[in-house]
């Protein structure tokens, strides 16, 4: 990774307070959708956050596009920290993050003519000349692979995946440093799936720009990206390259998510690991690690008591499981041997 | 890939000939009667009507209309003054529009602000603008208007003032519901993750959305503002004497209904062509604009 990384989230929290009635009476409570967070994305490389509905990644996304406010933590975009920004800060910060949406069927103004959606980043931030927003306009869309003749015309003309691409030329226009790609195929047909990541692949390169990307499809994560974290009941359990974490998932809800992904053939055999029970409520969250409930490998009373920490192991995986505290230990010493 | 891209989508239809199977689809009777009753003789008021609609010659007061034995200069004949009915139905017409058309601009702006402002905003704006809707809902609007017109006096703008006191409510009420529902889209999203401001995402993003509905609210308003500056000039709290207000040509034939049915009957007429009309037209277009029937 290079010196700096682009993106920098330390122990972002996000707790959203709620009332609940019991035994009639008012009780206060939080739910903590995203309950210290942190990683990096580096300049042009892609996180993937995955993990299953409500853990707490979409939160995340929010908090970094200043779509909502922390409860703690930092997020920093280079030198600037993305709290309390003002004035040309502000503008700076809007221009150098964009998004690209799951539904390209509701993220583009449907009254709005391709040529305004694309150019809303350029023109809401700076004043430019017609003929710059135009030229750019036209360059990011032939670089998604879309006619510029086309830019007169209104989203309903164009298919879901033309759509995706236009919501991506769109968040391109202000080149900024980072894209985030909120689950950005997980609508489209599966195929043309495989064309739109590679477009995403492509046009990271070219545009040298970072992506943070949300994903719950596995697949989607390995084939899009360069570290992947996993996220559960709002909590990163497990952070690694992409190819160390597909080689060799460590954590127990890792395994069990890769043995619930359908295999690439239909002969391969894969260990079943079938969870038990629910997600537990964000609102209750177990005691200790909150995937004992549910886990196939717990140990013993250690996982209802102790919060087990992020810890990096073998180098560069980050794994938060007690599994590994002893195991850790025991692995270096046997490769010192 | 770009060519197939570009053939899919070449392949609908042009925007000429959308354009023509739009037209073609149009409801022409109630275009029409609407054209004829009511837009036509308030253009050309002047030229239209055969005689002066504010006064008559008591001679020929009473006199029935051409085509059933009267005399042949009064087609739809006279009322109690003398005064021609068919010229005070072609002025008549002028008042209607005008006071439809100043009561749903005006209470219409306020209604679609207030209520752009709750939806989009929500917090305090919201619980306050749907109290006022509520309130302003549950009073009757004839009772505010006999009150003001006993107050200050039955005027045009007095007229005007009521009818947006009723017709804000209902735009603020729907427009909340529907600046709600856009305002949580995905796109307005990307337009603040884009920078945009909240005027912005309001006027470009939210208005053009519901504009719609605003279409179609207004022309179904048109005909409860058309029957209701009737009631109010009936009850005589409306457009003051001796102005040919519909509903007060009504209001005054009804004493003679029996002898001279014909006073009342044409003006009552006219507002009822008109409101079926307007309705028709409404119900047309709310079934064209209406955006989850055009998706399919």
């Amino acid at each position: 990774m290079a010196s700096q990384p682009t993106l920098r989230v330390e122990g972002l929290k996000r707790h959203f307070p709620v009332t609940m009635w019991r035994r009639l009476k008012r009780v206060a409570a939080v739910v903590k959708a995203v309950d210290g967070v942190s990683f990096d994305v580096g300049e042009g490389e892609t996180l993937a956050l995955v993990g299953e509905s409500g853990c707490g990644k979409t939160t995340t996304a929010k908090l970094i596009l200043a779509l909502d406010t922390p409860t703690s933590g930092t997020i920093r975009l280079g030198d600037t920290d993305v709290q309390n920004l003002h004035g040309e800060a502000y503008r700076h910060y809007r221009e150098q993050v964009q998004a690209v949406f799951q539904d390209p069927w509701s993220s583009l103004n449907p009254r709005m003519r391709v040529k305004e959606i694309v150019s809303e980043p350029l023109v809401v931030n700076r004043r430019r000349s017609r003929r710059d927003i135009r030229a750019r306009v036209a360059e990011v869309l032939e670089a998604v692979g879309l006619n510029p003749a086309h830019a007169d015309r209104f989203p309903h003309e164009f298919s879901g995946g033309q759509r995706q691409r236009i919501a991506l030329a769109s968040a391109l226009s202000s080149d900024p440093k980072l894209i985030i790609l909120d689950e950005p195929v997980s609508s489209l047909d599966v195929s043309i799936r495989a064309q739109t990541m590679n477009l995403f692949r492509d046009l990271q390169g070219q545009f040298n720009v970072s992506y943070l990307l949300i994903v719950h499809d596995l697949a989607v994560a390995r084939y899009m990206s360069d570290e992947v974290a996993v996220m559960y009941l709002g909590k990163i359990v497990e952070h690694a390259r992409t190819e160390d974490l597909f080689s060799e998932p460590l954590h127990p809800y890792t395994k069990a998510l890769f043995a619930a992904a359908l295999p690439g053939h239909p002969d391969v055999e894969r260990e079943e690991i079938v969870l038990e029970g629910e997600v537990p409520s964000p609102i209750d969250p177990p005691s200790g690690c909150p995937f004992h409930p549910r886990c196939p490998m717990k140990i013993g009373e250690i996982c209802e008591t102790t919060v087990p920490a992020l810890r990096t192991h073998q180098g560069r995986h980050a794994v938060s499981c007690h599994l590994y505290d002893d195991e850790a230990a025991a692995a270096t010493a046997s490769a010192e041997a | 890939m770009r060519e197939a891209q570009a053939s899919a989508v070449g392949a609908g239809p042009t925007r000429a000939r959308l354009a023509w199977r739009w037209l073609r689809e149009l409801p022409l009777l109630p275009i029409a009667i609407i054209l004829v009753v009511l837009v036509i003789p308030a253009i050309f008021a002047e030229y239209l009507a055969p005689h002066n609609p504010y006064s008559g010659s008591l001679r020929a007061r009473l006199q029935p209309p051409a085509f059933l034995g009267g005399p042949s200069e009064f087609l739809l004949g006279t009322d109690h003054q003398g005064r021609d009915i068919f010229s005070r139905i072609i002025f008549g017409s002028r008042i209607s529009i005008a006071v439809a058309g100043a009561g749903i601009l005006i209470g219409g702006s306020i209604g679609t602000t207030l209520g752009l402002i709750a939806g989009y905003f929500r917090g305090v704006a919201e619980t306050i603008v749907t109290r006022l809707v509520d309130l302003t809902l549950s009073i009757p609007a004839i009772l505010v208007a006999l009150v003001v017109a006993a107050a200050i006096g039955a005027r045009f703008t007095t007229v005007v003032a009521i009818v947006a006191l009723v017709l804000w409510a209902v735009y603020a009420r729907q427009v909340r519901a529907e600046a709600l529902k856009w305002a949580q889209s995905d796109f307005v999203a990307r337009a603040r993750v884009a920078g945009a401001s909240h005027f912005r995402i309001i006027v470009r993003h939210i208005l053009p959305n519901i504009a719609n509905t605003l279409i179609v609210l207004s022309t179904l308003q048109l005909g409860f503002v058309i029957v209701f500056e009737g009631s109010l000039s009936f009850l005589g709290v409306g457009i003051p004497r001796p102005n040919p207000a519909w509903g007060l040509m009504v209001a005054d034939g009804r004493i003679h209904v029996v002898s001279a049915w014909w006073i009342a009957f044409f003006p009552g007429l006219a507002i009822m062509l008109t409101v079926l009309s307007v309705n028709m037209l409404g119900d047309w277009l709310r079934d064209r604009l209406d955006p989850k029937l055009t998706q399919v």
